[in-house]
């Protein structure tokens, strides 16, 4: 008898969860989850498995994240490689056939946009966790943000075409905006003349590419290998030679390592910088992240 | 199946090398998704003390290449192939020939085929996925020392519920269970098995998962095998520092036809801290006991075997692994000198091919 | 964590160390038998006698210490008289039910051998045919339990414990008729002596 209460209260729990109207969705970056939520508005429920200061590459494919896509109406990946050591689980453990590879409630926006660094030549694993298909963090540039904004946006419509008109004005404010402020932001760092950066992993390339910033070196030795005594002091050359005056290390990493660098080069300072929505509690969105990134070259204050 | 691939080596092993050589071309052009994969497991075990049972040899303990890819758009297939040690040879033999789909029902995976069935913690991961060198006692003694394959159907199912729940039940042939050389015998049951796993995600950094199990059989010879068990794992991650707490405890009840009842009961729990992404130092506890176990009388005879085997792990990344570990156990039974053995262990793991999923 | 961890271990090696108190407790009753250290009892004999080095005449002997483990070794050494046998059954319930068995009888010098499980009885005499049953007779017989049917292996005055080695290999030459489900193991002596009858931990390792 109580059996049967609780079986009850837990199917109309289940039923009243799915009952909300709003497209459930599921994203595998905090960037994607503040996109989609400035596009789809009040129609979409959003949930991120990766936490803004969590590495996206070595994402646990925990049963709580298959639970969650057993219930989703769409998920969004960045793809090229990113979530390749743990999405596919979730995925398949979600045991969701509407979400899956191919159908409309997934969708990949990495290789939707123009992608950074795709090798040329043969690559192997000599090279690294070399991400075969190109540089995955497309969201560290406003303006491909701007692009994804659209392509979930045409997703959204697809999904809920009632609310199209709504996705599409909501993309493109989102587009404008960023566009705006692009110039913006684009001033404030020439004013800085910083234009020579060392990283710990080649997360900001896209956000380099478009404010013309060079990033000379990268602590890693390779991609995904932490830091080598050997590499460490080419990368302190580097530095001293290139006359480098900023270090910055994404904020899911050690930044003991980039400390030691800034202690045999004259000048330089170290930021560890959120490199994703919600890396710090004052990135609440991606207008935050960047203004954020845009200080650490003015001031190397945290926000 | 398995006598003509241990013939046919040489054949099998030059297939698969080419196999394994056109993967990016079977990837990339043919646009057929199939995902080749290799891991190689080496293991070493050196004497420390006379009464070591150590062989104080170094041989490679598997080489196992995978092949994976959507069948079509319902299907999806899985072939895993391992060579063995065996007897002074290598010898290959099917691991896995799965046929499976998360598409058909809503919530549902099915898979159907040769497979390591779904109970337990270790049993459900490949060995060279394991967070340790050697199998502990209560696992070598109920499912052997790689686990146990099997072949059959099994489904798993996400219960609708705000948590989660999975509920995976499966029956196999069970001809044989464990480690035989021969096809076996009918059963007068066949092997079935069902799994309850549950989940807490307490934080972002932390993950619980917990499930109890159930595996039963009634062999030819009429002997009822009744396993219970229970299994869990733990896991926090912040940057580069984690932790990992696992442990499995299992009973199990021999009712031969005709005999006395066999009741023994066995446990290991390890944990693990990594320092870094490339470094973790671990320690594991083993208990397993005959609690059945009596003299020629009725007597109740007192037994137990512990181990403690302290490992440390050192990864140069995802795909290659090393590990060191020091194993003492002791074996003591009333009325009976008390047996100990020590052995120092090394191990190199290494992977090729396409990156691996991994699983909580 | 790390004192929980030391408190389980020094608990766990409490519980041993109470274990190695009882080997010193002497376990052998007055009327219990024993060959060369190993208590047994007597069941259903003939004209038996026993010392502390060996056993003669025939009777049913159960050893009071079970065999924990699946996989065992057994070394015996006996003679038989003309038509007389031993018959040892391991991984038995109690009263030797229930076990798997290897029989040796002799006929003239010859050596009939025979494996046992229930009612089914397996002829292996031929692997047997080199031994001369009039003489003392030493064997090393390994059974692994764990396996179904169980894996039996026979070396006859072994120095070495391989597969080629071994004169009889139930994976090559016969197999088993069945699985022992028990831990008790003992012998019938059908007119024999025995002077050596030991367990130890499986010889050869798969």
């Amino acid at each position: 008898m109580i059996f049967n209460k609780l079986l009850f209260l837990v199917l109309i729990v289940s039923w009243a969860r799915v009952a909300t109207g709003k497209i459930t969705v599921l994203t595998t970056t905090s960037d994607l989850k503040s996109i989609t939520e400035e596009v789809g508005g009040t129609e979409v429920e959003v949930e991120s498995f990766c936490q803004g200061a969590q590495d996206p590459h070595f994402l646990e494919a925990k049963p709580s994240y298959m639970q969650k896509t057993n219930h989703a109406d769409l998920v969004i990946a960045i793809g090229l490689g990113l979530e390749v050591g743990w999405l596919s689980k979730v995925l398949s453990g979600g045991r969701n056939p509407n979400v899956m590879d191919g159908k409309n409630g997934y969708l990949e926006v990495g290789p939707l946009v123009q992608v950074l660094e795709v090798p040329k030549g043969p690559v192997s694993r000599a090279d690294g966790d070399v991400h075969p298909e190109g540089n995955p963090h497309v969201t560290l540039d406003p303006i491909r943000v701007g692009q994804i904004g659209e392509q979930i946006a045409i997703r959204l419509s697809t999904l809920d075409f009632s609310h199209a008109e709504k996705y599409k004005q909501n993309a493109a404010l989102l587009k404008a905006r960023l566009e705006n402020k692009t110039k913006s932001w684009q001033q404030r760092i020439d004013q800085t003349t910083l234009k020579k950066i060392v990283t710990h992993h080649k997360t900001l390339s896209y956000f380099f590419d478009r404010f013309g910033i060079q990033n000379v070196a990268i602590l890693e030795p390779f991609p995904g290998v932490p830091p080598t005594a050997p590499h460490v002091l080419s990368v302190i050359n580097t530095s001293a030679k290139e006359g480098v005056k900023l270090l910055l290390v994404e904020n899911y990493f050690d930044d003991s390592v980039a400390k030691r660098v800034a202690r045999d080069v004259p000048g330089v300072r170290v930021e560890s910088v959120p490199v994703s929505v919600g890396g710090t509690s004052e990135i609440k969105n991606v207008d935050d992240l960047f203004e954020n990134l845009v200080r650490k070259f003015e001031s190397g204050k945290s926000k | 199946m398995a006598q003509w691939m241990r013939r046919n080596q040489l054949f099998l092993g030059i297939t698969l090398w080419s196999l394994s050589q056109c993967s990016s071309l079977f990837a990339d052009v043919n646009g057929t998704g199939l995902s080749v994969s290799a891991a190689v497991d080496a293991v070493g075990a050196f004497k420390v003390g006379k009464d070591s049972k150590a062989k104080d040899t170094l041989e490679v303990r598997e080489a196992e290449l995978s092949l994976y890819a959507p069948i079509d758009h319902i299907f999806d297939g899985i072939l895993s192939l391992a060579a063995h040690r065996e007897s002074g040879m290598s010898l290959f033999e099917l691991h896995e020939a799965v046929i499976c789909s998360t598409k058909l029902i809503p919530g549902m995976s099915l898979r159907v085929g040769q497979y390591f069935l779904g109970v337990g913690r270790l049993n459900r991961f490949h060995r060279h996925d394991w967070p340790f060198i050697s199998a502990p006692k209560v696992f070598s003694e109920f499912f052997g020392e790689e686990g146990v394959l099997d072949t059959g159907g099994e489904i798993s199912y996400l219960v609708p519920t705000l948590f989660f729940l999975d509920i995976t039940a499966g029956v196999t042939n069970g001809w044989v269970y464990g480690h035989a050389h021969n096809e076996g015998k009918k059963p007068k049951t066949p092997t079935h098995y069902l799994r309850m796993g549950t989940f807490l995600d307490p934080s972002d950094d932390l993950g619980l998962a917990l499930g109890g199990n159930y595996l039963g059989r009634i062999s030819s010879d009429g002997t009822k095998t009744q396993l219970f068990g229970l299994d869990g794992v733990a896991k926090w991650n912040r940057k580069s520092m984690s932790l990992l707490v696992q442990g499995e405890t299992w009973l199990r009840q021999l009712e031969p036809e005709a005999g006395d009842e066999d009741v023994s009961l066995g446990s290991y729990l390890y944990q693990q801290v990594g320092f870094s992404k490339n470094f973790y130092a671990g320690f594991r506890l083993d208990y397993f006991t005959v609690s059945s176990l009596k003299d020629a009388t009725g007597k109740k005879i007192h037994n137990a075997e512990y181990a403690v085997v302290p490992t440390v792990t050192y990864k140069t990344s995802e795909f290659a692994t090393f590990r060191l570990a020091y194993s003492n156990s002791i074996n003591t039974q009333e009325y009976q000198t008390d047996k100990i053995n020590q052995s120092v262990q090394l191990q190199s793991i290494f992977i090729l091919g396409a990156h691996p999923t991994h699983d909580f | 964590m790390k004192s929980l961890s030391s408190l389980v271990l020094a608990s766990m090696l409490a519980v041993g160390c109470n274990h190695g108190d009882r080997n010193k407790s002497n376990t052998q009753q007055a009327d219990q038998r024993n060959l060369n250290g190993a208590g047994y009892t007597l069941s259903e004999s003939g004209s038996f006698t026993h010392k502390e080095n060996e056993m003669s005449g025939s009777g049913t002997v159960v050893f009071t210490i079970p065999t924990k483990d699946k996989d065992n070794s057994y070394s015996l050494t006996f003679t038989l008289a003309d038509a007389g046998s031993l018959t040892l059954t391991a991984n038995a319930g109690r009263g030797l039910r229930s076990g798997i068995s290897i029989q040796f009888t002799r006929a003239g010098a010859a050596l009939k051998a025979s494996l046992k499980s229930g009612s089914t009885e397996v002829d292996i005499s031929s692997k047997f045919r080199k031994i001369d049953s009039s003489k003392e007779m030493i064997f090393q017989i390994d059974m692994h339990n764990s396996e179904s049917p169980t894996h039996i292996l026979v070396w006859a005055n072994p120095t070495e414990f391989s597969e080629d080695s071994a004169l009889f290999n139930s994976e090559t030459d016969a197999e088993a008729p069945g699985q022992g489900g028990g831990n008790i193991w003992g012998l019938v002596l059908v007119n024999a002596v025995v002077t050596s009858a030991a367990t130890a931990e499986p010889k050869f390792e798969e």
